[in-house]
């Protein structure tokens, strides 16, 4: 029996405690500031990078991990695996499943045991798909079956994310300034939602934070008989806990589902979406286990 | 802020509001045609949706209502062009000036409304479209330029009065921030202001701690004035900080510096504030950062040991574990200091407010915690500072973990620890880690063994049980044992004949740690690579730090001049104390004019200056030495004392003409590092490892209480005041039973023959020699009887002195069975006058014993002077130095020896005053020109 392993990206935004208990290793993004290069989650955090940048922080980039990188970590990996399914960020909106490939290109013969997966997802929403893969290979699925159920399961997570303000993404190169002074201008917080690979406009909520915030999760949980109740995640980018809990009751109001994973966002997905954004993040019917099966 | 906006939003309902008053006059006046209705239902939809925003009270319909106003806008527009309609043209301009209002620009409104004016006026006088002959038209046109004139002036005025209010706002925001850098200001200079008399607190203690007259309790208030002394100071240089820190005026000063050394630094720190806690410290340090680094390093220090602190503090028992690693980049590495206690852990809504200044979090659980809540908070600016980053994670009720990660450059990239053997090494541990109750010490300890072998390549097995241990050690092979204390003790034997085979290393607890032979080695906790590469590599831990941190002096420097200035004499008598260990010719000046002419010999090593003086400060003299005529005075060696140590002021001092600066109050660490960097190698005389400190002996000299002194000698107390020198201590202690027999018939025979005054010399000597070998209660004893002779009351002398004299023979013969009993025999070359002593005596020789050099009655006088201070002092190496240096000399054409030569019998003798005596009535004869 082939012997595989589950492999994926900090940016999974995933619980530590989770991710070992899936028995799931992690490639690390980098984040530059002016100072030096970080690791993403194992030396910088959401709240480390946001109050660099609220700082006046001139610099602040993340980037995916280089080809070489990712060539040492599947070489660690299969020192001790068969193969190794790799799960990556949306190609659409970052270079990790270039540079992933490239270093399997590099490796040969070795690198063809390794399958990177273009999880046309980022942030939690990748992660589903990466605790169905290490269910999977935890359950002895062969490689090929893994690779199938989770072509099919991308099309069924639902990752979007309420963001403050336009700041952050126009600070990132996302939007002009034109949209970014809109925003501020009438109040408009956007909804920005993962469309077949790219991080795309969903919609605009105005006014209130709180109360727009109350509104996306309630637009977003609608149609609650779609939904697979199993697992939600809100994933926050240094959010208070208070505001937390209010999303968390909100939730609890309009589904309820059997575990419900409060976890902060990695410093890339925060660094660009910026303070107090947050998603509700869900898989539509019929597709994961329960995280007690786990 | 509130207020604000709604204000703001008045202002907007208010502009819509006349905007619709402008337009429905437009719509009363327009002519019946198919754009009225449009109009109509416009401006309806747009009232209606100003109406709800109205109520709302919220700003969510602003979209809407400014997309219905461009419509109209637009309307108005292509009404204005279609129909040629210049009142479409007016309202189109008012609702600019709306539209600009929004962006507050005061001056675009009035261009606006003057615009406006200007066209209903040409309108009206040019191209006639304004009839104003007609009566509805002028109606309109003067209803129109009363609108335009009341909007702009409205607009006008309400955007002035915000403006005015932003400028009031932005001006109370100026004074608040004026009056925190006040505050910050105030903070630093009283901080400054009470650092200084806390110096002399602090440093006046501890010259109080070393004399050797005072009684336990007078000890022990000192004492705690002392421990109190300090914790104020930790404190002052906390707010210190945190206003340097606020106030922008904290600099980092970047230095290569040995992480090794920090590192003990922390860990010393951090076992001293242990205290009786049931807390095991664990130490995991990636071998191979690099040697050298850069950056600041006392701020590194200070983060670490707030952090260290913190968890002690908040740790009743279990682990306190530091974790040092590194990732390395093309700047060079990534430094991650990871500080995890299984305390009281903290709350989610307390991590929120955690690096809050003056902030401790759950204080109602925490009462008994002491602190100014001041720690983290300056931890994390410190961290933020210097580029690097701080995060927590804690479970409440379990624990916490503080990560900080600083980006810092490398000077010298070779790895810090590093085993030097050449040899394969194959090592052993036996610790029973069942033995620890708190499953978090056993998790820790766990993860370290099992890691250490990796991080130091080489062949480290765990093993837990004694028999394991045994059958592996059967098997042959093994180069190296690491055992614990309780599995030592558990099979003694069998570990003491071990280390006949190989290196058996004993992990021993600094507090009650037990004797063993000679060739089993000893490693203190925390146990981690550092010192398990020093065993394996043969070397001491200090010799691995190449510093002289955590023990005492290490070298003398009997040649050395060194100057001393400062304004504030107990702070001179403070610097005097700390330098005498070091057996250095100490000069004090009390002012910078004063220093100036003492340096006209040319014969100073050193100075060490203070900053603030009265008339000439610290820096204006350096300045003055500087200019001075000669390679002497550009280049002797100043340090700057400074009570205000904080970041900046070095490289103000280096540019001032100082070499370096030392932080008031002198810490002797510090002390030792600048006299080892700025004296010349020629003037420092290494001590041998045996006349180095209690803590560096070798085990075969135990100095711990022994059953056979029952209390009657503390040695403890004996070895403090020989500085700490063991075979000091035993030299003296050796010294004391030999003549104790003929001094105690000596006293017994004055006491019968009722010779009071030689009884209370004699009895007077009893004291100080008495308590400098730790016999406290025999010196107790005769200082009563002193008293008693010198107060004539001879009642009390016949009732104690047969007590005394029982006394004196039980010390006698308790401190003869303790030499016998621990086989610890004084090293002759230690003895009173031999050895380092021989150094002494070279000091201020010139030229041979045949050619004494001659000195003058003035340079007698304070050779005296030294003397008759050392003797007050008890330290009788003081005395037997300033002894050898006056019978090195001439004076009035004699040779001073063969006088000073009682002087020095009398020493031996422990009768100080009698040698001080003596000295005295030396110097009267020469005076008198006898």
């Amino acid at each position: 029996m082939i012997n595989q392993c589950v492999t994926t990206e900090c940016v999974c935004d995933l619980p530590g405690e989770l991710l070992s208990r899936l028995n799931v290793d992690i490639i690390y993004f980098h984040i530059y500031t002016d100072s030096g290069c970080f690791k993403d989650t194992d030396e910088i955090d959401a709240r480390n990078i946001l109050e660099y940048m609220e700082r006046g922080g001139a610099k602040s980039k993340s980037e995916a991990p280089s080809a070489n990188e990712y060539k040492n970590f599947f070489q660690k990996k299969l020192e001790d695996y068969d193969e190794v399914i790799h799960i990556a960020i949306s190609s659409g909106i970052s270079d990790s499943v270039k540079n992933a490939s490239l270093a399997v290109a590099k490796m040969g013969m070795e690198g063809k045991r390794i399958h990177i997966f273009d999880s046309r997802h980022l942030s939690s929403g990748m992660g589903f798909l990466v605790i169905k893969a290490a269910q999977m290979s935890r359950d002895g699925c062969s490689t090929r079956q893994i690779l199938e159920e989770l072509e099919h399961c991308r099309g069924k997570v639902s990752t979007s994310f309420i963001v403050k303000n336009a700041d952050y993404l126009f600070r990132n190169g996302k939007v002009s300034k034109g949209v970014q002074r809109l925003c501020r201008l009438f109040s408009l917080h956007p909804v920005l939602y993962m469309k077949d690979g790219v991080l795309t406009l969903k919609g605009l909520e105005f006014g209130n934070y709180e109360k727009s915030g109350a509104r996306y999760v309630k637009k977003e949980l609608r149609h609650a008989q779609a939904i697979d109740k199993s697992r939600l995640f809100i994933t926050h980018a240094n959010c208070r806990l208070k505001s937390i809990q209010q999303i968390k009751s909100i939730v609890e109001g309009c589904c309820r589902f059997e575990e419900i994973i409060v976890n902060p966002a990695s410093a890339t997905v925060s660094s660009n979406c910026g303070p107090n954004a947050f998603g509700v993040l869900f898989l539509l019917k019929g597709q994961t286990k329960s995280l007690d099966e786990t | 802020m509130k207020t604000t906006q709604t204000q703001d939003l008045h202002f907007r309902i208010i502009l819509w509001l006349l905007y619709l008053l402008a337009n429905l006059m437009l719509l009363l006046t327009m002519p019946q045609d198919e754009h009225r209705l449009f109009c109509s239902g416009c401006l309806l939809a747009f009232s209606g949706i100003v109406t709800l925003a109205v109520f709302n009270r919220h700003v969510s319909l602003k979209l809407l209502s400014y997309i219905f106003m461009a419509c109209v806008m637009a309307n108005n527009v292509i009404d204005s062009v279609l129909h040629q309609n210049i009142h479409y043209v007016i309202i189109v301009l008012f609702g600019c000036c709306t539209l600009f209002s929004i962006f507050k620009d005061e001056l675009l409104v009035l261009v606006h409304g003057a615009a406006s004016l200007a066209l209903v006026l040409y309108h009206i006088a040019v191209t006639g479209y304004i009839d104003i002959s007609v009566p509805r038209e002028l109606r309109i046109a003067v209803l129109s330029c009363l609108g335009i004139v009341g909007i702009s002036g409205y607009l006008c005025g309400h955007i002035r009065v915000q403006k005015k209010k932003e400028e009031e706002l932005k001006q109370l925001a100026e004074s608040a921030m004026d009056a925190e850098r006040s505050k910050s200001d105030f903070l630093a200079n009283m901080s400054h202001e009470i650092r200084t008399p806390m110096n002399a607190i602090v440093g006046m203690c501890e010259m109080i701690l070393r004399e050797g007259d005072i009684s336990s309790t007078v000890r022990e208030y000192c004492f705690n004035i002392q421990n109190s002394g300090r914790s104020l100071l930790s404190i002052i240089n906390d707010i210190l900080d945190f206003s340097k820190i606020e106030s922008g005026k904290m600099e980092f000063i970047e230095d290569e510096f040995n992480p090794a050394s920090t590192l003990n630094d922390v860990i010393n720190m951090s076992l001293a504030r242990l205290g009786d806690k049931k807390l095991e410290i664990v130490v995991n340090v990636d071998p191979d950062l690099p040697k050298g680094l850069l950056g600041d390093e006392i701020r590194i220090r200070q983060i670490l040991i707030n952090l260290m602190t913190n968890a002690i503090k908040y740790t009743r028992q279990g682990v306190v574990s530091l974790k040092i690693t590194q990732t390395r980049h093309d700047y060079g590495i990534n430094l991650t200091i990871r500080v995890k206690d299984s305390g009281i852990g903290i709350t989610p809504e307390n991590l929120e407010k955690l690096f809050t200044s003056f902030q401790q979090v759950d204080t109602k659980k925490n009462r008994s915690v002491e602190g100014t809540g001041l720690g983290l908070a300056i931890s994390k600016r410190l961290i933020t500072q210097m580029g690097g980053f701080i995060s927590v994670s804690s479970e409440y009720g379990k624990g916490s973990e503080f990560k900080v990660v600083l980006p810092l450059k490398v000077s010298d990239p070779s790895p810090f620890i590093m085993v030097k053997s050449k040899k394969p090494i194959f090592a052993a541990s036996y610790v029973d880690l069942s033995k620890f109750q708190d499953k978090n010490v056993v998790e820790a300890y766990g993860q370290l063994i099992s890691e250490i072998g990796n991080q130091l390549h080489i062949s480290l097995t765990a093993y837990q049980t004694f028999d394991r241990l045994k059958a592996r050690i059967d098997r042959g092979g093994l180069t190296h044992c690491f055992i614990g204390r309780s599995e030592y003790l558990s099979q003694k034997e069998y570990f003491e004949k071990l280390a006949e085979q190989m290196d058996v290393i004993l992990i021993q607890d600094r507090i009650n740690a037990v004797h063993v032979p000679l060739r089993i080695k000893c490693v203190y906790k925390p146990f981690y690579a550092l010192p398990i590469a020093a065993i394996l590599n043969n070397e001491s831990i200090i010799e691995n730090l190449g510093e002289a941190k955590g023990r005492s002096v290490n070298f003398t420097a009997p040649e050395a001049r060194i100057l001393v200035v400062d304004d504030n004499v107990i702070n001179l008598q403070v610097a005097e104390g700390l330098m005498r260990p070091y057996h250095m010719q100490v000069i004090t000046a009390e002012s910078g004019s004063e220093a100036i002419r003492l340096l006209h010999s040319k014969d100073i090593h050193l100075i060490f200056m203070d900053h603030m003086m009265p008339e000439m400060d610290g820096v204006e003299t350096t300045q003055k030495i500087r200019q001075m005529e000669g390679e002497y005075y550009h280049s002797v060696p100043i340090i700057a004392l400074t009570a205000n140590a904080v970041g900046g002021v070095k490289k103000m001092f280096l540019e001032s003409g100082f070499q370096d600066f030392m932080p008031k109050p002198i810490e002797l660490s510090t002390l030792d590092k600048m006299l080892k960097t700025w004296l010349p190698d020629s003037l420092q005389k290494k001590m041998t490892a045996m006349e180095e400190s209690p803590a560096e002996q070798p085990p075969d000299i135990p100095l711990e209480e022994d059953d056979c002194l029952k209390g009657l000698i503390d040695t403890k107390l004996g070895l403090f005041y020989t500085g700490g020198n063991t075979q000091a201590y035993l030299s003296i202690l050796s010294s004391y039973l030999d003549k104790g027999t003929e001094k105690l018939e000596k006293i017994r025979g004055l006491w019968a023959q009722q010779e009071w005054k030689n009884y209370v010399i004699e009895v007077h000597a009893l004291k100080s020699s008495s308590l400098s070998i730790g016999a406290k209660q025999l010196s107790e004893l005769a200082k009563e009887l002193e008293a008693a002779g010198k107060g004539e009351n001879y009642r009390t002398i016949e009732e104690k002195t047969e007590a005394l004299l029982e006394l004196y023979d039980k010390v006698i013969n308790a401190g003869k069975t303790y030499l016998e009993h621990t086989n610890a025999k004084p090293d002759p070359g230690q003895a009173p006058g031999s050895g380092q002593h021989n150094d002494i005596a070279a000091w201020g020789t010139e030229g041979t014993q045949d050619a004494l050099a001659e000195i003058d009655t003035a340079q007698l006088a304070q050779i005296i002077e030294c003397l008759k201070e050392a003797g007050d002092a008890f330290d009788s190496e003081a005395m037997e130095a300033a002894c050898e240096e006056a019978s090195a000399y001439r004076c009035r054409g004699r040779e001073l020896k063969p006088y000073f030569d009682k002087v020095r019998q009398c020493i031996e003798d422990f009768e100080y005053e009698e040698a001080c005596r003596i000295a005295a009535s030396i110097l009267q004869q020469w005076e008198e020109g006898q």
